[in-house]
């Protein structure tokens, strides 16, 4: 199974963790010879500040007005002062991306900037970033609209609403401050992008009529599963691997062995979901992309059910659907599926109780179980 | 749909700050302070503005006690006030200023548009507009006024600017925007103050005023070290031209124009001389010869205007003059530094000649070498400095010869003065015998004059000595003297009324200066001596704190110029009290009508002002250099001694070192040793008692040693993450195991921690062998 806990982008910022100090050398240099991804630009109000400071400057140096050269000079300390509180704000300051699943297409998902300030003295103001969803093509920004003090962190959020399936590519601009005071627009730290997955969009979809249904029911073997359901039906006797917790003490001492509480979940029929994604079968891009929203929403039904035990997509491995994990990594592989050009068969027989989906008239999709219909969408 | 919020960590809610309703709320006052501070030195403009000053001050009073009155003001009305201000300009440019007053109309233009923009509901936009005419009125009035209190209003007018554009700043780093019913729909003073008090950080606010004296370092530094090229002069800035002097030193004043001022005691001229000894005991400071008397009124001959010179330059020597020189003129040694007030005169104050004359700026300057005075083109409405070498006290001027082909009397009485037999000499004396009275007058005038000469031809030193001794005799010296009328009344034309100064001569009463000086001239003429009046200062207050000479507006005197006949015009002085000058043994100095002493209180703040003459309104190139060579002379001297000291320090130690290493010296090293690490060890055990400050900041997460290394740790295991995580595919579930544990200390509540310690070990562990990988 893959690892599906790298939600969090690496540090970025002059505050970000270095995999060595930094000579003492190469920090002078960077203030001299800004580093990739920086820049440092005066804003429109910055353009006046000049056009004014060169107009006050010729006035200065044709009158020789001492009173003029006060007001230069005034006005270049504070550009110079500018610079240097830019930089000092910027300083120590790191930030990453926080992404957290699940994304769904069509539905508002949360960004999270993580901040730190990382100076001992300094607070840290006006800090915006630009970001972006690539295949969404939704960009926005994102800014810090309160003090950061030293030593603290703050959380941005940026809300989007993914357009598609598959990878999205989150990418969050260098951090950009026009702090102190407007005149200079400081870019810093490089852009990061970090990538998500956005599962298919949850689609309605019609279950069979009741007859058929209880037809349905009877399909399915036995669960294996550890009772889990909210209705306890029954004591029986332990077997390997049932949960400690499940033992009813009392009842093993006057029994003499161990009992535990058998819920209504563990005689629920249970079913294997495997999809393909053949171009045989799906000829029609928007019926895959339906038999994609249609299988995510009946895995999920299935799975708050704990009706689903495993599912596999082509001949990946299976999936056993355990924990929710199991069932986030199925959405996983599929909103990353595409049609293949052959049939691909597991290497290992599947298990019965096969729920398979087929297209339905030209844009519908079924879901079948031992060659029965059990929903439509 | 795309959205931000900013989402603060728990510690952070802890520190009340304004939101963004009370920062728009505090922007306006801003923005409004900064106008005042702006339009309050306007008043000092010799420009009339006092109309539109009262108007913008009373509207931006009224919004700052109840800005939230702005609202009831339809939207309408706001979009069109620019478009009536900019009306009202036009109108006053048109109507009233005219191209030649262009520049007050601007600024009364400005005046309008600091009150609107200070008013209105501003965006950025009018934000940045208002700093930009504030700014622009701060510098038009600092450039026109150069008033000591430039740098106090252009110091809190950078400090608030600043403030205002970090605030904008602050309220633009956002996608949110407040309509001006939210700001200020229900604004209580009374909540915003207390909202500003919760919010005040005392941290923040010294990092502030730690920045402000940086800045304000700052500037001095660009402000001392900046090139000077040398290119001044070349273009006047925006200069606003005074058309009357305050003093009333112009080339045509009446019997009293000169008395009004003799109770201001404001200083208009400062006078920085090379050393005490430099000034005679009693100076005067001659500025303008007014050579024709008519009706009480003394002024300049049109025809003088013929011979006047003109000079565009800021530098001039004696030889660029055509002054008679004859070298009988004792020059004194070193510079003579003059500061004259905005207003004064037109005229430079100048005890007599002088070897060259610097001024900081071009001007056009005229010369009247019939006079040897020196004046601008117009009154100075800024400040003037000018620099003199080789200054004289002259009390006799040399006579310049006009002839006729010079002059070009406009007034054709004067030609019938003009002897037959007068020929091509000098028109000039004759003139200065012009006595316009009618015959009455003229009769009393000889009566007068025999009485004091008794019948003989005196010369003219002995008239005047005479004359003054008689006017002594029947005039006392009052400030106001009352002239009686023309006792005949029936008059119908002016060259049948009584002159003024005759009358005062009949009446007997008190008079001032003006008085005894015309009083002099009408009977030099009389008397058949040409004589002439010299205006300007007399004497001076020497400021002991500063040393140099003010001279106020109260020491504004007249004197005549009697010609001798041996081709000189010698001063007489005929004001009561007005001889010699009596030496004050109290003060060291010469006193009333010479130079007396000021040690008061006023003086120390005209002192600073100097100060403010002498070290910036003045600092130019030459100055630049002189700084910079000592700066470089004393950081060479304070190199040497640095590295004499260190030397020195050296070989005792070198010394010590050899000297004799008995038990006494081991134990006296120990105790030294003991008691430095003691010190350290107290420093670092008290420092977070006796400086509560210092822990301001750590509080939270960074005094949490366990949270800290966590953090830490969990920093390196994102830096080795990654790539070195996938080559140790055995120990990725590890790594994330040790994650989780880091991520439960680093971000989890203290009593959920459990054997941190171990989890450390085990990260350190993890870390080490994936740099191993």
């Amino acid at each position: 199974m893959a690892d599906r806990t790298s939600s969090i982008s690496a540090w970025r910022g002059p505050g970000a963790p270095a995999p060595g100090r930094q000579r003492l050398i190469a920090r002078v240099l960077a203030l001299i010879i800004p580093p990739r991804g920086q820049s440092f630009l005066p804003t429109a109000t910055g353009y006046v500040l000049i056009v004014t400071t060169v107009g006050i400057c010729i006035a200065a140096y044709s009158t020789g007005s001492n009173i003029l050269f006060i007001s230069v000079s005034l006005i270049l300390s504070g550009l110079l002062l500018s610079g240097a509180l830019s930089w000092v704000n910027f300083s120590r300051v790191c930030w990453r991306i926080q992404a957290e699943p699940p994304f769904r297409e069509g539905e508002k998902g949360a960004v999270l900037i993580d901040l730190r300030n990382g100076k001992k003295i300094i607070p840290t103001y006006s800090l915006w970033f630009r970001i972006s969803a690539r295949k969404s093509r939704q960009p926005g920004r994102v800014f810090l609209e309160h003090r950061l003090d030293p030593g603290s962190s703050a959380v941005l959020e940026w809300i989007f609403e993914p357009a598609g399936r598959g990878v999205e590519t989150i990418t969050l601009s260098s951090g950009i401050s026009e702090y102190p005071f407007g005149f200079l627009r400081k870019s810093v730290g490089r852009a990061v992008s970090h990538q998500v997955v956005v599962w298919p969009r949850r689609i309605g979809y019609e279950m069979q009529a009741s007859g058929q249904a209880e037809q349905f029911s009877l399909l399915g073997d036995s669960s294996r599963r550890i009772g889990q359901g909210d209705d306890l039906i029954n004591l029986r006797d332990y077997r390997r691997g049932d949960s400690q917790r499940l033992i009813h003490w009392k009842a093993s001492a006057k029994a003499q062995r161990l009992q535990v509480r058998q819920f209504a979940a563990e005689n629920l029929s249970t079913y294997f979901f495997f999809l393909q994604t053949s171009q045989r079968i799906w000829r029609d891009t928007e019926q895959f992309e339906r038999m994609c929203r249609f299988a995510m929403t009946l895995a999920e039904d299935f799975y708050q059910w704990n009706r689903i035990l495993g599912a596999a997509i082509n001949d990946l491995p299976v999936i056993h659907i355990k924990r929710y994990v199991d069932i986030a990594y199925f959405f996983d592989q599929l909103a990353m599926i595409e049609m293949t050009p052959t049939d691909q068969i597991p290497a290992t027989p599947l298990e019965s109780n096969i729920v398979t989906f087929e297209p339905y008239g030209r844009s519908g999709v079924i879901a079948c179980a031992a060659g029965q219909k059990i929903a439509t969408a | 749909m795309a959205g931000a919020e900013s989402l603060l960590a728990p510690q952070d809610r802890r520190l009340p700050r304004l939101n963004r309703i009370e920062l728009h709320q505090t922007n306006f006052f801003l923005g409004l302070f900064l106008a005042f501070i702006s339009l309050f030195p306007v008043v000092y403009l010799s420009i009339p503005v006092l109309g539109y000053y009262v108007f913008a001050l009373l509207v931006m009073l009224v919004a700052a006690i109840v800005p939230e009155v702005r609202l009831r003001m339809p939207v309408q009305l706001w979009t069109a006030i620019p478009l009536l201000i900019f009306l009202a300009f036009l109108a006053d440019f048109v109507l009233i200023a005219g191209i030649d007053g262009a520049m007050e109309a601007l600024t009364r233009l400005i005046i309008l548009l600091v009150c609107y923009c200070a008013v209105a509901f501003r965006n950025r936009r009018k934000d940045l507009q208002l700093i930009l005419l504030c700014l622009f009125l701060v510098i038009i009035v600092g450039v026109n006024v150069v008033s000591v209190l430039f740098i106090l209003q252009i110091g809190v007018f950078a400090a608030i600017s600043m403030f205002l554009m970090f605030n904008i700043n602050l309220l633009d780093n956002s996608d949110r925007d407040e309509t001006p019913d939210m700001i200020w729909e229900g604004f209580s003073w009374r909540h915003y103050l207390g909202r500003l008090w919760e919010s005040a950080n005392i941290r923040i606010f010294g990092l502030t005023a730690a920045l402000f004296v940086l800045i304000m370092l700052l500037s001095a530094g660009i402000f001392l070290l900046i090139p000077r090229l040398g290119l001044e002069n070349r273009l006047g800035f925006l200069g606003i031209r005074n058309t009357s002097s305050i003093s009333g030193f112009s080339e045509d004043i009446g019997l009293s124009d000169i008395t009004n001022i003799l109770h201001d005691t404001r200083t208009a001229l400062r006078i920085d001389p090379p050393s005490r000894d430099a000034i005679p005991a009693d100076p005067y400071w001659r500025m303008l010869v007014l050579d024709r008397y008519r009706r009480g009124r003394f002024s300049v001959s049109d025809g003088l205007a013929f011979t006047r010179e003109q000079l565009s330059n800021n530098r001039f020597t004696i030889s660029d003059l055509s002054w008679v020189d004859d070298g009988s003129s004792a020059a004194t040694d070193g510079e003579w530094l003059f500061y004259m007030e905005p207003g004064v005169s037109r005229w430079l104050p100048l005890p007599g000649d002088f070897a060259s004359l610097r001024t900081k700026s071009r001007n056009r300057f005229y010369s009247i070498p019939a006079f040897r005075v020196m004046g601008q083109q117009n009154v100075n409405s800024q400040f003037l400095f000018y620099e003199v070498t080789g200054l004289a006290f002259m009390d006799r001027f040399p006579d310049r010869l006009i002839t006729l082909e010079e002059w070009e009397p406009t007034d054709e009485r004067f030609s019938s003065l003009i002897p037959e037999s007068f020929g091509n000499g000098n028109l000039y004396r004759a003139l200065t015998l012009d006595l316009p009275m009618n015959e009455l007058d003229l009769e009393y005038l000889q009566e007068v004059v025999e009485e004091i000469t008794g019948g003989r031809t005196l010369s003219a030193e002995e008239f005047v000595v005479r004359a003054k001794a008689y006017l002594a005799e029947n005039h006392g010296y009052s400030l106001t003297s009352r002239v009686p009328r023309d006792a005949r009344g029936n008059w119908t034309d002016w060259s049948e009324r009584s002159d003024r100064i005759v009358r005062w001569l009949r009446s007997g009463s008190d008079g001032h200066c003006e008085y005894f000086a015309g009083a002099l001239l009408v009977l030099s003429r009389a008397a058949g001596h040409p004589a002439r009046i010299a205006t300007g200062f007399r004497g001076g207050t020497w400021n002991s704190y500063e040393n140099y000479l003010m001279v106020r507006y109260s020491d504004a005197h007249a004197w005549c110029e009697i010609y001798d006949g041996d081709g000189y015009w010698f001063r007489a002085d005929p004001t009561p009290h007005s001889g010699e000058a009596e030496w004050d043994e109290a003060d060291d100095m010469y006193s009333r009508f010479g130079i007396s002493m000021d040690s008061s209180w006023n003086a120390y703040l005209d002192s600073l002002r100097v100060l403010w003459y002498r070290r910036i309104v003045s600092f130019d190139d030459d100055s630049q250099r002189d700084l910079l060579s000592t700066i470089r002379e004393n950081f060479a001297i304070l190199l040497e001694g640095t590295a004499e000291g260190f030397s020195q320090a050296g070989a005792a130690a070198k010394n010590w070192v050899r000297g004799p290493w008995d038990g006494s010296r081991f134990l006296n090293l120990g105790a030294g040793i003991l008691i430095l690490g003691l010190f350290v060890f107290l420093m670092r055990w008290l420092g977070w008692r006796v400086f509560p400050y210092l822990t301001f900041y750590r509080k939270g997460v960074r005094l949490d040693p366990v949270r800290r290394q966590a953090g830490k740790l969990l920093l390196r295991l994102d830096v080795m993450g990654g790539e070195r995580v996938e080559r140790l595919p055995a120990s990725i579930e590890e790594v994330g195991s040790v994650r989780l544990q880091l991520q439960t200390l680093r971000y989890g509540a203290p009593e959920t921690r459990k054997s941190p310690g171990m989890a450390f070990r085990r990260a350190r562990s993890v870390l080490k062998r994936m740099r191993r990988a």
